[in-house]
């Protein structure tokens, strides 16, 4: 690789534009791609030929207003050839759809990275295990940017974030992959192993969950909606803590060192002061952002899913029992009426089903399980 | 024992569920002696100024107004004397102290009914073993209080509805007879539960506190102090409160106990229409609705209900081999809520001397009073 990465950008959502513009802004070449099913979404930046970001945006470029890219296709295999980092900034119920689309054409040594966390690495690692190519899985904490994207190509960075992970899926690249993304974001710190990012760090899954439980019944009957910041409340900072706590105690069963609660994330990555989350997020500078409660349960369904059911099917068949995030699963799902235990993977879907302390350590860092070291 | 209409009773307790049932049943017609224990003789005090109780609303004898009661008292044997009846009318940690004052001066063949349910049976089996519960007296346990009632000044109390429907287990079981022969003369709505386990596992105690609290905790428990609680019945409460009554149904179930929804309850003993507790709670001629309630009543609530009642039915779902995840859940999540360490503070299969034995041992002890 000579000069700065080569970037394929996967979804063209609030991130991926914010990804695409921004890193453009900064010099990148920069591919956008969305799936074909999906291509009203694109279009508007394929007319224009690039993309427009908001005067008032926060930037890390320091630049707002338009700029090109290199290509925004629906086509895969033009969309990463030739890329270095091939990133999927999408909802983790696409993960597996993109990385899909984009999986034929892979080459050695590309590196996919998922900016979202939610075990993406655990849960594609057989579809990684099925490719000729050798390549690296990578995954992030948490997108780079809060931002929102108008139905043509415009879109408004709100801020990016002060800082964020990465870390490889095997854990023994995970240095090398730091390398090349640290030239993208300066923001990146390099941990040792995805889990390290699912379940040591703050982030994604983001505070949503238990956050609404204490006023559940307000956001998902009598207002149908509510401002997540503005209604959070000291019993739901209580119930963040407890999910804190079970999260610390697997971190340090599986030898992390990266501890990281919500709070001190939320306070590093957005500068905000406060004991607990409910302080934090009255004065927020997202106090007043409503939320309609259909999107409040695509976010809670996101974290559930993704993040707590495999956590505590892990810890489980570690033995250790997670209680409070166990039991945050259990009623949101009675409350909701949605079978997150149902919907979550499997021990068998992240390859951990049989696996003792050791051999998890092996596969985080191999990718296989039953390696000497 | 003279036959009469309705019999003479001693109603103990000199909060509202005790004023409310001491006054409607002299309006019935009974002889009532009011007890209160020593520490808490001061309840009395007004109520022996006003010379009884003033009593208004819905109630069950169809009177109000001023109650005159036979003895107004914290003297147990004054108390007791002459008393067929004994109802004791509070909260599941302060039935003990009750019984410590009044059992050993029972009389052969008085009936004494916690109201209260929560395990009282079972939790003071040996003080009643000991006092001679079965041959001497006949000791049983009441699903719910009979009435839904608050106190509007220290001498008076106001009913808003009475239970249209209420059960009743003795224990050991063949007292049922006995108690319910003398209950029905004042509540002929009473009906009986094969054991202290059906009675336990059927509606009433323990409530929907938690269930309702949950999704609204962070208003309950940190924001208003003082609410209407059961106007905040909300859908996700609805939802919780049904998939605790399949997990509580699953394990009478797996005990040969029968039992009903809450809903269903609710229906059949305050007599409001709907087919959920959001809809029950939600009727305009719900008096629950309008009934103020602060902070320290539900937190006091949720540990009798989680205590009492939701812990010792995962223990008993447990050796039955029933999941019951729900419960679990509610019970971890309404202790971050509170930080009070419900798990600790339960009671015991031990302390209900269930311990180390198996499902139809269980069974066995709740009704015969031996394996």
């Amino acid at each position: 690789m000579t000069g700065l990465p080569k970037l394929a950008v996967c979804g063209s959502g609030n991130a991926g534009l914010s990804i695409a513009a921004d890193s453009a802004f900064k010099g990148f070449a920069v591919r956008l791609f969305e799936l074909d099913s999906l291509n009203g979404l694109i279009r508007p930046i394929q007319d224009a030929g690039g993309i427009e970001v908001t005067p008032t945006s926060e930037t890390t470029s320091g630049r707002t207003g338009f700029v090109a890219l290199e290509k925004a296709t629906t086509d895969p295999e033009e969309a990463v050839a030739g890329a270095d980092v091939i990133m999927i900034t999408v909802p983790a119920m696409y993960h597996a759809a993109f990385f899909d689309a984009v999986a034929p054409y892979l080459c050695d040594g590309q590196i996919v990275l998922f900016n979202t966390a939610y075990w993406a690495c655990l849960r594609l690692l057989p579809r990684m295990r099925s490719l000729p190519a050798k390549i690296i899985l990578a995954e992030s904490n948490i997108m780079p940017y809060a931002a929102q994207r108008d139905g043509g190509n415009r879109v408004h960075i709100t801020r990016y974030k002060r800082n964020f992970r990465v870390a490889a899926l095997p854990g023994r690249e995970s240095d090398h992959v730091f390398a090349i993304l640290r030239q993208v974001y300066s923001q990146f710190e390099k941990v040792e192993t995805v889990l390290d990012i699912d379940v040591a760090s703050g982030g994604n899954p983001a505070m949503t969950a238990p956050m609404t439980i204490p006023m559940a019944g307000l956001y998902f009957d009598r207002f149908r909606g509510g401002k997540l910041g503005a209604m959070a409340t000291s019993m739901g900072s209580r119930l963040l803590n407890a999910y804190d706590a079970d999260r610390e105690r697997l971190a340090r069963l599986l030898g992390s060192e990266r501890f990281e609660s919500q709070i001190s994330y939320y306070c590093g990555t957005y500068g905000y002061k406060g004991d607990d989350m409910a302080q934090i997020m009255r004065k927020s500078d997202t106090i007043d952002w409503y939320a309609t409660s259909d999107y409040v349960k695509q976010l809670i369904d996101e974290d559930l899913v993704y993040s707590y059911v495999p956590m505590v099917r892990m810890a489980d068949s570690l033995g250790i029992d997670l209680a409070a995030t166990r039991a945050i699963v259990e009623v949101l799902g009675i409350m909701l009426e949605t079978d997150y235990w149902g919907m979550g993977p499997t021990l068998e879907d992240l390859g951990l089903a049989g696996l003792n302390l050791t051999q998890v350590k092996n596969l985080l860092m191999t990718c296989d399980p039953n390696a000497t070291s | 024992m003279t036959v009469e209409k309705y019999p003479n009773v001693t109603v103990c307790g000199g909060g509202s569920g005790g004023l409310a049932m001491a006054a409607d049943l002299a309006f019935l017609g009974c002889r009532v002696n009011l007890y209160e224990v020593p520490e808490l003789r001061a309840n009395l005090d007004p109520i022996r100024e006003l010379g009884g109780i003033q009593l208004t609303g819905r109630t069950f004898s169809g009177k109000t107004g001023l109650a005159k009661l036979n003895a107004i008292t914290d003297d147990p044997v004054e108390a007791l004397a002459g008393s067929e009846l004994i109802f004791i009318n509070v909260p599941a940690m302060a039935v003990g102290p009750f019984l410590n004052h009044l059992v050993p001066h029972l009389s052969p063949g008085q009936v004494v009914v916690v109201t209260t349910s929560y395990w009282a049976a079972l939790r003071f089996r040996q003080l009643l073993k000991d006092a001679g519960v079965f041959d001497r007296f006949v000791f049983a346990e009441m699903n719910i209080m009979p009435y839904l009632a608050g106190k509007t000044a220290p001498a008076e109390v106001e009913i808003s509805n009475y239970k249209r429907e209420l059960h009743l287990a003795a224990w050991p079981a063949c007292g049922n007879e006995v108690a319910l022969d003398l209950v029905r003369r004042v509540y002929p709505h009473t009906q009986p539960c094969r054991n202290v386990i059906e009675l336990n596992l059927w509606p009433g105690n323990p409530g929907v506190h938690v269930q309702v609290a949950l999704p609204r905790a962070a208003f309950f428990l940190e924001r208003a102090r003082v609410f209407h609680f059961y106007s905040e019945v909300s859908m996700c409460a609805s939802r919780l409160t049904d998939a605790h009554d399949a997990e509580r149904m699953s394990v009478a179930a797996a005990y040969g106990c029968e039992s009903i929804t809450w809903p269903e309850d609710c229906r059949r003993i305050y007599q409001y229409e709907g087919k959920n507790l959001y809809e029950l709670h939600g009727s305009v001629t719900d008096p629950h609705a309008e009934k103020w309630n602060q902070i320290e009543e539900i937190e006091r609530l949720l540990v009798e209900d989680i205590c009492y009642s939701f812990i010792p039915m995962e223990q008993l779902a447990q050796v039955a081999g029933v999941p019951v995840p729900v419960t679990r859940a509610m019970v971890d999540i309404t202790g971050v809520y509170t930080g009070y360490n419900y798990r600790a503070e339960a009671i015991t299969l031990e302390e209900l001397g269930l311990a180390g034995l198996n499902k139809d041992q269980i069974a066995a002890f709740a009704t015969h009073g031996r394996i």
